[in-house]
């Protein structure tokens, strides 16, 4: 593994998702969850995934983890440091869980074990990581409340998960996540319960932490605000596939697709501005349009949407990282994302 | 023009027991403690912060208050099950965050629509039928939506069946907590343009309660904010958003991230810092003072009521009316 990563350039991408596919089967439908999903993360790099319920954000984190089940189907190859995860046996990809890979959800009160002291939880994580004992674990767990600070870290060590806020308790999450050091640190709606105060906070933290350790973060997110501000590249995830990846200095002021340029003008912008909402709503997953899956709300569809899914290209005049998965990306990135745009 | 809906110093508390089984003592949770607010017709008040579901509730005489009063078209809402009230509460209708759990899963949405009539003894089956096709018209949805059962819709679908169940019984004031916040960002203003447009349509009066300030302020007429159960700023909301009195909501507007020019981030004016404590525990004095930047003395030994300044703005904040020094980036 060490001569491997050695023999990688210092700038190749710490994770490569290539082409990721995820089909699941229930009684009544077959469905694909994630089609032909390509995706990179850089050392310490901070990337948002923004997108609406059921577009595939979270699901491909849990693909890569192997957190899936047996009636989810994954194809595809998912390279961290040019090793597939996806090939790896249940031994050698929980060595990759919370190690080299963490991840932390939405509700962190519930992700802990309300049984049991918060010390405790993260001891657990430390032993199980490292082999640390007892009280060397125990010293840690402080070293890692305060990291993530925690005010009065030795007391708060014995508290139960009830005892905090729902904002200390993503901080222990967070915590417990720092314990297996990871390189990449998946933050699923980290913030998403919390009041508008707490949020900043947290965020500023996560923000402070990746600095410090040059951990990658992967933030995900429905709100495109938090993303601006946390994340140096944006991806747009829609009906399980990518729509837009750009630098945060190109998607937020000449989008190149419609469905990025439609939910910016849905979000009430601060200025008390009024919303222009996007008609009608995502497809079921069962019953995917033909073409574009974006087709059927898209006021720029064109007869030839209808035919095929479009590949993820760079407008004309972008970086070669800016990539929109729409046929008409060359006049969408001419307008600016505040600028409306004359359908036709 | 008289005020429609007005809450008179409304509190309610809760007996609680602090950790310690048999052992632990007891104490009173103060959900909400004091607030007064009114509400005229057609216009709109946005809550956020501390102890805004309560205030849904007692408003509309969901749950009884501990003291205090609401009055709708200046009568006193009876607590009572008479006439009054059900001529009153018919008046009143609430509109929910999820719309999944709002709904009954078993029945088709247009009998659900129809019921809030039936549950009132108004009109024949026809007659129902025909005011319920009519609302789910309103709300923007197909005649065919009427037969289907709430899981074969979508998220905003279902959200506009609730809307058209609490508009059939035509009432004066419905009163919306958190209604689009668990909607995707492109139904959300789907949602919140048909909030507008009926609203403007049958004359109606929001409570609209959300946490998301952006929302609370592309909707509302007037904004009251709110910081562990009480009202600590209100105002119009330009002027509350533009030009915070209360660092409270100085940090509350602050801390909204923004899609700002592609910039990383922009320099906040007000780092925040600490969360809200429990409300067993409130503070003495000024329940923001150990967040708050200002704080002197005087925020410790006195607790600062909702004030009007000269230019009608109620600020609940000793800096804010001159009485300590004021916020440094007043000018800036």
């Amino acid at each position: 593994m060490e001569d491997r990563v050695a023999a990688r350039p210092p700038d190749a991408p710490l994770i490569e998702i290539r082409n990721l596919a995820i089909h699941f089967r229930t009684r009544q439908h077959q469905f694909r969850a994630l089609s032909g999903v390509n995706l990179t993360v850089g050392r310490g790099e901070a990337v948002g995934l923004v997108g609406e319920s059921g577009s595939g954000k979270s699901i491909t984190w849990l693909a890569a983890l192997g957190l899936l089940g047996p009636r989810a189907r994954v194809s595809g190859e998912v390279l961290l440091d040019g090793r597939d995860l996806l090939g790896l046996d249940e031994t050698a990809i929980t060595g990759v869980r919370g190690r080299e890979i963490a991840m932390i959800f939405q509700d962190a009160s519930s992700s802990l074990n309300p049984l049991r002291t918060i010390g405790s939880q993260i001891r657990e994580s430390l032993r199980h990581h490292w082999g640390m004992d007892r009280n060397t674990a125990h010293a840690e767990a402080k070293r890692l409340l305060d990291r993530v600070q925690i005010p009065f870290a030795a007391q708060r060590l014995k508290d139960y998960p009830h005892q905090l806020s729902g904002g200390m308790n993503q901080r222990v999450m967070i915590a417990i996540a720092l314990a297996g050091r990871p390189r990449l640190l998946v933050a699923d709606e980290p913030t998403t319960a919390l009041d508008a105060t707490v949020q900043a906070q947290i965020l500023d933290l996560l923000d402070e932490l990746r600095r410090d350790t040059g951990m990658a973060l992967a933030l995900i997110s429905h709100d495109f605000g938090v993303v601006a501000e946390n994340c140096d590249r944006v991806v747009v995830l829609y009906a399980g596939r990518v729509m837009e990846n750009a630098q945060n200095s190109e998607i937020f002021i000449r989008p190149a697709h419609p469905y990025t340029r439609g939910l910016l003008a849905a979000i009430p912008d601060s200025a008390g501005e009024r919303t222009r909402p996007i008609r009608g709503s995502v497809p079921e997953p069962w019953s995917p349009p033909p073409g574009c899956v974006f087709e059927p709300r898209c006021d720029f569809a064109r007869p030839e949407c209808r035919a095929a899914q479009p590949p993820l290209a760079s407008p004309a005049g972008a970086t070669a990282m800016h990539r929109s998965a729409c046929l008409r990306r060359d006049e969408m990135a001419t307008a600016t994302a505040r600028q409306e745009m004359v359908a036709s | 023009m008289t005020d429609l809906l007005v809450a008179e110093n409304l509190v309610r508390h809760y007996a609680v027991r602090l950790p310690g089984g048999l052992f632990g003592r007891q104490a009173v949770l103060k959900a909400l403690d004091g607030v007064s607010f009114s509400l005229r017709r057609g216009r709109i008040v946005g809550e956020s912060g501390c102890g805004k579901s309560t205030t849904a509730g007692l408003s509309i005489d969901l749950i009884p208050p501990t003291s205090g009063r609401t009055l709708l078209d200046g009568e006193p809402i009876a607590g009572t099950d008479d006439a009054r009230w059900r001529r009153q509460r018919r008046d009143m209708q609430m509109v929910f965050q999820d719309p999944l759990s709002a709904l009954d899963r078993r029945i088709p949405v247009g009998r659900q629509v129809m019921e809030p009539l039936l549950i009132h003894g108004l009109g024949d089956r026809a007659e129902r039928e025909a005011r319920a096709r009519a609302v789910l018209g309103n709300v923007g949805l197909q005649p065919h939506h009427f037969d289907r059962y709430p899981h074969e819709l979508s998220g905003g679908q279902r959200q506009r069946v609730v809307l058209a169940r609490a508009l059939t019984l035509n009432p004066s004031v419905l009163v919306c907590d958190e209604p689009v916040s668990a909607l995707d960002v492109s139904i959300q203003a789907q949602v919140l343009n048909l909030l507008e447009r009926l609203q403007a349509e049958f004359d109606l009066a929001y409570l609209f309660i959300s946490h998301d300030l952006k929302v609370v302020r592309q909707i509302s007429h007037d904004v009251a904010v709110m910081y562990l159960g009480r009202i600590v700023e209100q105002g119009p909301p330009k002027r509350l958003f533009e030009q915070p009195e209360h660092p409270y909501t100085r940090m509350l507007v602050d801390a909204v991230p923004a899609v700002l020019g592609g910039g990383r981030r922009f320099r906040r004016r007000i780092q925040p810092r600490g969360e809200p404590p429990n409300p067993i525990d409130v503070p003495t004095g000024c329940p923001f003072r150990p967040r708050c930047p200002l704080a002197q003395q005087l925020c410790m030994a006195e607790r600062p009521t909702l004030e009007r300044l000269p230019d009608g703005q109620l600020v609940a904040c000793h800096a804010a009316h001159g009485r300590i020094p004021g916020p440094l980036a007043r000018t800036a």
